[in-house]
């Protein structure tokens, strides 16, 4: 209900605005009289709803500075997905027939990726994830898809590449969840290590399991130093880690993205996950020097935040950009923002490195992001891999194309 | 195949504990089951509760990182809270959700059951959230402290599981043979009509069956808190179905069935997990179930139940 207030108020005032713009014969400027909005597509309610209202206070966040530092005004419309395709479809449909809507932010999931990209692309719309990590999703030559994240076959080279030279793995103990994301990127990762020849295990739990002892048990027997877990619910990692804590199994443990929830991971380990490592693929921006004021100015009006705020912020930057770009050869449409978007080159970002976008809308040189439980909080630690890492990662996908519909 | 043998101890202590968790939710199930031919779909459920209840007495008596009272004193006052707890909704269930059908044809009381479900799923839903929570076991009982016999650590937290379950089972046998209640439970679950005409208040004996089998419940809702940890509004799903296979494949309608069944049940899971694989652990135990259905028909401790006319 107060949603409908504010855009109803928003739209009074935009109304209000033009009117007065137009009484006082103020409209030899065609970009200030015709109103540019931008849409954010995201999980705001439901059970993703933390994520969701993250990348949206970020996204406001950054159309709040852009306008104050460009003296544009750019309005900033919330489409509700619930990260289901579904709404996202409606939600898309919704954007299509506002005319005043030149570009998007999101959706935040790539099954809903998937759902909009038919009605986006045909229209010249861009859309910018700051989330969707499947590699399938560049690959089918939507040109108007773009991602500041890097993509999933990413992260199984990085992760492996870091057990071996980093964690001096001798055998690593893999365990999938049996969901279509958790089992890809355990492929990914056993098949890194076999390159390598580091022998591994495989085995998998399913989201209804609550006891694990059963598993620990099975693995000690093959007395792993490594066990990887990218689990999509966190607390069954958190789970693993306190019964092999109980039967001393002293493997260190490896999770990904959804492992990364300080309460599910950290403290319902009641301190079993200590020292445990979880690859993300954004950063922590709270350790990025170029973010200092974005991260005070966010902490000062909508409090504390994880790490899915970065990439929302710096995929709202480069659409603004974008859009500001197309307004010096006039009133900005989605044709020129879209030119606009893919011609990006920051030299950085607030998320620490550069943003360009490769022929597909893949962000070049993205790479995942591990973070160690220090003291009973994630901590970035360095990766000196990666290099290395993005080398076998192409000639991994070089070899198998295929691969990489997976996820 | 040294390895795998050393892994058979522990997988033991595995077992006995899934098992003896099992087993209390089977007791409910197979109770309701031999008095009124009811699956009481809403066991499971009434087991959630329990675990929630159990979690609100934890939480209540160990405010901050220490316990306000002996933890003996806070696992025992988890227990008796949340037994009486579930005892009184299981009464409540029989009397809004089941008497008003016991007349009725047999569909018209499984879907009612299906109704208690969803409410107390998303009642709890409601008032809890979706979020994980997490029993603080390791304020009230060292996460280290335990027995290690051989390559198999037996921890207290476990023993002291396995324990209560024995006890309360025990005590459940106790009061089934030697109590007049007991025995006019046995009676009514033979045959109700004839109980009645031997003077058996049936509804008193329904009432106090749903007590009993929720009671239990609720304690296997604390017992897998303090064991596992981790309790959600959904999990009295998956646990009710392991609870009925468990009443199956002991012969549901007998006590002493359903407390084997779920024994036995623990033990295939853990077993298949350990030496065969976690993926198919139940595929497994339920292929188990079938073969034992074939064998016997009805369960392992059941009998056949003559046909009434």
């Amino acid at each position: 209900m107060s949603k409908h207030s504010v855009s109803v108020i928003v739209k009074l005032g935009s109304i209000t605005l033009v009117t007065v713009m137009l009484l006082a014969g103020y409209s030899h400027q065609a970009a200030a009289a015709t109103t540019v909005k931008i849409a954010i597509m995201g999980p705001f309610t439901g059970n993703a709803a933390s994520v969701g209202q993250e990348q949206l206070n970020f996204a406001k966040l950054a159309v709040a500075d852009f306008n104050k530092a460009s003296g544009m005004s750019v309005q900033l419309i919330e489409v509700d997905t619930q990260l289901d395709a579904a709404k996202a479809v409606t939600g898309a449909q919704s954007i299509v027939s506002n005319n005043d809507v030149v570009g998007v932010v999101g959706p935040a999931g790539s099954q809903e990726v998937e759902a909009v990209s038919p009605i986006f692309a045909p229209l010249n719309i861009a859309f910018i994830s700051p989330s969707a990590t499947r590699p399938s999703l560049t690959e089918k030559g939507v040109k108007t898809f773009f991602r500041v994240v890097p993509r999933d076959d990413v992260q199984g080279p990085t992760d492996a590449m870091y057990m071996a030279n980093i964690l001096k793995a001798k055998n690593v103990y893999v365990i999938d969840d049996q969901t279509s994301y958790s089992s890809g990127l355990a492929d990914e990762v056993e098949k890194t290590l076999k390159g390598l020849n580091i022998p591994t295990e495989r085995d998998s739990i399913t989201q209804k399991d609550s006891d694990f002892s059963a598993l620990v048990t099975r693995m000690k027997g093959a007395t792993p130093d490594v066990v990887f877990v990218p689990f999509q619910l966190a607390n069954q990692a958190a789970q693993i880690a306190k019964q092999m804590a109980e039967q001393n199994v002293k493997a260190t443990l490896f999770g990904a993205d959804g492992d990364f929830s300080p309460d599910d991971f950290i403290k319902s380990a009641a301190g079993a996950t200590e020292g445990a490592f979880v690859s993300f693929f954004a950063p922590d921006i709270h350790g990025v020097a170029g973010a200092k004021d974005v991260v005070a100015a966010y902490e000062k009006q909508y409090g504390t935040f994880g790490s899915f705020g970065g990439p929302s912020y710096a995929a709202t930057t480069v659409l603004l950009e974008a859009i500001q770009r197309a307004a010096k050869a006039g009133a900005p449409t989605r044709a020129s923002v879209l030119a606009e978007v893919a011609k990006t080159d920051d030299a950085s970002s607030i998320l620490g490195i550069p943003v360009k976008f490769d022929a597909k809308g893949d962000i070049v040189g993205a790479s995942f992001f591990i973070f160690q439980v220090q003291k009973g909080a994630f901590v970035l630690v360095p990766t000196p891999a990666s290099p290395t890492a993005s080398a076998t990662m192409s000639a991994t996908m070089a070899a198998t194309p295929a691969a990489t519909a997976a996820n | 195949m040294q390895a795998f043998l050393s892994q058979v101890p522990q997988q033991l202590v595995n077992g006995l504990t899934l098992g003896a968790v099992y087993a209390l939710i089977a007791l409910g199930y197979s109770m309701v089951y031999g008095i009124l031919g009811l699956l009481n779909f809403a066991h499971g459920d009434v087991f959630m509760v329990g675990a929630f209840i159990g979690y609100g007495v934890l939480n209540a008596l160990v405010p901050d990182q220490t316990p306000l009272v002996p933890a003996a004193l806070v696992i025992f006052c988890m227990l008796v809270v949340t037994m009486l707890g579930t005892g009184i909704i299981g009464v409540a269930i029989e009397r809004v959700a089941y008497r008003p059908l016991r007349s009725a044809p047999r569909i018209a009381p499984l879907i009612s059951a299906l109704g208690v479900s969803f409410f107390l799923q998303n009642a709890i839903l409601l008032t809890q959230s979706a979020r994980y929570r997490n029993y603080r076991t390791e304020l009230l009982i060292g996460p280290r402290l335990g027995l290690d016999i051989g390559s198999a650590h037996l921890s207290l937290t476990r023993a002291l599981v396995i324990v209560i379950a024995v006890l309360l089972m025990i005590a459940l046998t106790y009061f089934a043979q030697r109590t007049r209640l007991g025995r006019a439970m046995r009676a009514v679950s033979i045959d109700r009509e004839a109980a009645a005409m031997m003077g058996v208040d049936v509804d008193r004996v329904i009432l106090a069956t749903f007590f009993i089998g929720s009671a239990l419940a609720g304690a296997a809702g604390v017992l897998f808190g303090l064991v596992f940890n981790q309790i959600y509004h959904f999990m009295g799903f998956a646990a009710g179905l392991k609870g009925f296979t468990a009443a199956v494949m002991g012969g549901i309608g007998n006590i002493p069935g359903a407390m084997l069944g779920g024994l036995l049940l623990g033990l295939i899971e853990t077993f298949a997990i350990g030496f065969i694989s976690p993926t198919y652990k139940d595929v497994i135990a339920f292929g188990v179930l079938i073969l034992i259905l074939l064998i016997r028909p009805s369960g392992l401790l059941g009998v056949r139940a003559p046909q009434k006319v």
